[in-house]
């Protein structure tokens, strides 16, 4: 069999190349970077104290207001340092004034205005110069209401420790569904986890495509292609190549996962409690599938531009364009993970061209239909089928073409060679 | 038995014939020469017979068979654009070309040695081939071409970019071959390679054949050649009869003859007019017949 003969050419050039080594190994630095600094950033919060000045225009909720804006940083300081600054109705402005200032000369992060009549139209004024971040001011705002509840209650008589039984608030644990089995995870990790999947998967589809159609410029630049089609035909070479290529990608995966396997278990080991992203057998087997399908697709794509093009130069602009189709399943991500049953990720799972990233995280999210994932990778199949045709076909003229790069209309031309 | 039947192949780009209805006979064990200038179609015929290019009429059989994949283990091809893998040894080269025609790796390494060290090049046979010169890798890509011991060998252009050493040395190894009971096809726009190498030729130009056969019988039916030198006046060229053309240098003169001339009479009537330094019968050159058959077609 000489397709077997130009697979293992093909695929030991790759391995043996230091190149190959290399980003075999770096890869999974990367990769636990990506797997550990959620963790990392979770245990280690960025937060920092902040320093917030009140006018207190009631004159009874400020003490309420510290017992309750009580979260303590990592480091055990409070995370709220609150200042009450006393004022008037007719000193009211210059204070307010002078706060400004001091904002800006970031003395204060922020300062909060309760007005006498914030019982009854529960409403108050919080200045800062960044006023977009929503846990602060959930926060605070939470913190005003239960001190104002507080007091109301306590007026109506109500005993302390009633009080506090009351205002006691829920916790939401999230927790995720897999197929009737229960598991935490956070969304942060699930995102992270399931975009540095699918970048994974876009890199390498990305790659080895184009190590293909470099490796078939550098074959038509040294001439060799009409001597080994003296020993094979077109088909065989063109295959070859994209099934050898194809297998140093699947070494490649197939190391990482090995080494993905072992830092699992010892993080699992070392830190018990922590929250790691875990993917079950059932995403990695899709992980497989997907990148199989999707490396032939966009192979043979990149096989024929190879055939039709004469430099790296020519080459490089023809895939710009294949590149671009691999990046949307990044801009539709997140309508993705948000509902991965979303009129707009379904579509997209369906076409053949973005089926490998988004299907994959369709299936990685929740788990589509059946006939869903089966009806997808069948169509997938079938593009493929239908792409070798074509490019066998192409490749068979183009490999012989030195010069100008053929229009369109000779392209139709020479599919339809016999 | 013929080693490679061409019949009425003919090959069309764009509307324009690059072959028309050329047909060819290739005995076995002989060395065959198709010659003509660039452009005439010799590369378009030779990709036809590889199977590279597919005729749009007429059949090729090779050893009465139509090209198939275990035929091309019993064909050597060394096209006229040639290369090799830049970053591969030149053992690893060889090795994977050999394997594509169906080897076994312990024949691999053995006629690899072999033929390295008939080319003096066996202690490079560790080295990448971008280390080698420009002469070393024509020395590989003929090895590359024989190394399986093929039954017909076909060169496109074979001596193109040759220095004189590797010319000789490709001569060598064409004639060795054919004492082994190989055929070999070769082309060339270089007629005087063909000349001292070809036991058969033809002749092609513009897409047609206009020539072919036993070169010695082709010789022969050109005529004889004469060519003389001497002292005097030219002036009795004129009264010579039986000439088919004069190619005057003045006091050197090349004489192409009539079939029926005899170079005999031609000399005693030449005696007496001047005195002669040089009187010579030859066989026109393949250069001549060439020219003489394309003019005569353009008349």
């Amino acid at each position: 069999m000489k397709l077997v003969k130009i697979i293992k050419k093909e695929y030991l050039t790759i391995v043996k190349k230091k190149s190959f080594l290399i980003s075999t190994l770096i890869t999974p630095f990367i990769m636990g970077a990506f797997v550990f600094l959620p963790i990392f950033f979770a245990q280690v919060s960025m937060e920092t104290q902040k320093k917030i000045a009140v006018i207190d225009l009631t004159g009874q909720i400020f003490p309420e207001l510290i017992k309750n804006l009580n979260r303590k940083l990592k480091s055990g300081k409070p995370v709220y340092q609150l200042i009450q600054v006393r004022t008037d109705r007719k000193t009211i402005n210059k204070t307010k004034e002078s706060l400004r200032n001091k904002v800006e000369k970031k003395e204060y992060d922020a300062y909060l205005v309760l007005p006498e009549n914030i019982i009854k139209k529960r409403e108050a004024e919080y200045y800062a110069k960044n006023v977009s971040d929503y846990q602060t001011i959930e926060e605070i705002s939470i913190a005003v209401t239960d001190s104002i509840a507080k007091i109301l209650l306590q007026k109506e008589g109500v005993r302390l420790k009633k009080i506090k039984e009351v205002m006691k608030r829920v916790e939401l644990k999230t927790i995720k569904i897999v197929k009737g089995k229960e598991k935490k995870a956070g969304f942060l990790s699930e995102y992270f986890g399931l975009i540095f999947l699918v970048s994974l998967l876009f890199g390498l589809i990305l790659g080895y495509g184009m190590t293909i159609m470099r490796n078939i410029l550098e074959e038509k630049n040294a001439r060799i292609v009409e001597i080994l089609l003296s020993s094979t035909n077109s088909f065989e070479l063109m295959m070859g190549k994209i099934i050898g290529i194809g297998s140093a990608g699947i070494t490649q995966m197939l190391i990482w996962s090995l080494l993905g396997i072992v830092g699992f278990i010892y993080v699992s080991y070392q830190f018990p409690q922590s929250e790691i992203i875990i993917f079950n057998s059932a995403t990695i087997i899709f992980f497989i599938i997907f990148f199989i399908l999707g490396f032939f697709l966009y192979a043979t794509i990149f096989a024929a531009i190879g055939a039709i093009t004469n430099t790296d130069y020519e080459a490089q602009q023809l895939a710009a364009p294949i590149t671009w189709a691999l990046v949307i399943p990044f801009i539709i991500a997140i309508m993705t993970t948000r509902n991965p049953n979303g009129i707009i990720p379904v579509i997209f799972s369906f076409i053949p061209f973005f089926t490998p990233t988004v299907m994959f995280m369709r299936v990685s999210i929740i788990q589509p239909p059946f006939y869903e994932v089966m009806f997808s990778i069948i169509l997938m199949i079938l593009t493929v089928l239908l792409l070798v045709w074509l490019t066998a076909k192409i490749f068979r003229v183009g490999i012989l073409m030195y010069g100008k790069r053929p229009s369109f209309k000779e392209l139709l031309k020479w599919i339809k060679y016999k | 038995m013929f080693a490679l039947e061409i019949r009425s192949v003919s090959k069309k780009f764009d509307g324009f014939y690059a072959v028309k209805n050329f047909s060819l006979s290739i005995p076995q064990s002989s060395i065959y020469g198709i010659l003509g200038p660039n452009g005439a179609g010799k590369t378009t015929t030779i990709r036809m017979i590889m199977n590279i290019l597919v005729p749009d009429e007429g059949e090729i059989l090779i050893f009465n068979q139509k090209m198939n994949e275990t035929l091309k283990n019993r064909i050597g091809y060394l096209p006229e654009e040639r290369g090799l893998y830049r970053k591969m040894k030149v053992c690893e080269i060889l090795s994977y070309f050999g394997e594509l025609k169906g080897m076994s790796r312990s024949e691999i390494s053995k006629k690899i040695d072999e033929w390295l060290s008939k080319v003096e090049l066996l202690e490079w046979k560790n080295r990448k081939i971008e280390e080698l010169s420009k002469g070393m890798q024509q020395k590989i890509q003929f090895i590359s071409t024989i190394l399986h011991s093929p039954d017909l060998i076909i060169f496109d252009e074979p001596f193109a970019g040759l220095d004189p050493i590797n010319t000789n040395l490709l001569k060598d190894i064409m004639l060795e071959l054919k004492k082994q009971g190989k055929t070999i096809l070769y082309s060339t726009h270089l007629m005087e390679h063909a000349e001292k190498l070809s036991d058969y030729v033809a002749l092609i130009n513009k897409g047609q054949k206009v020539l072919d056969g036993k070169l010695s019988e082709i010789k022969a039916k050109f005529g004889k050649n004469l060519v003389l030198e001497f002292e005097g006046d030219n002036s009795f060229l004129n009264q010579i009869k039986g000439i088919r053309r004069i190619y005057n240098f003045g006091r050197y003169v090349e004489i192409e003859l009539e079939k029926e001339t005899d170079p005999q009479d031609i000399l005693k009537t030449v005696v007496n007019k001047v005195k002669l330094t040089k009187f010579e019968v030859a066989e026109p050159s393949l250069n001549d017949i060439f020219i003489r058959v394309v003019g005569e077609e353009r008349k």
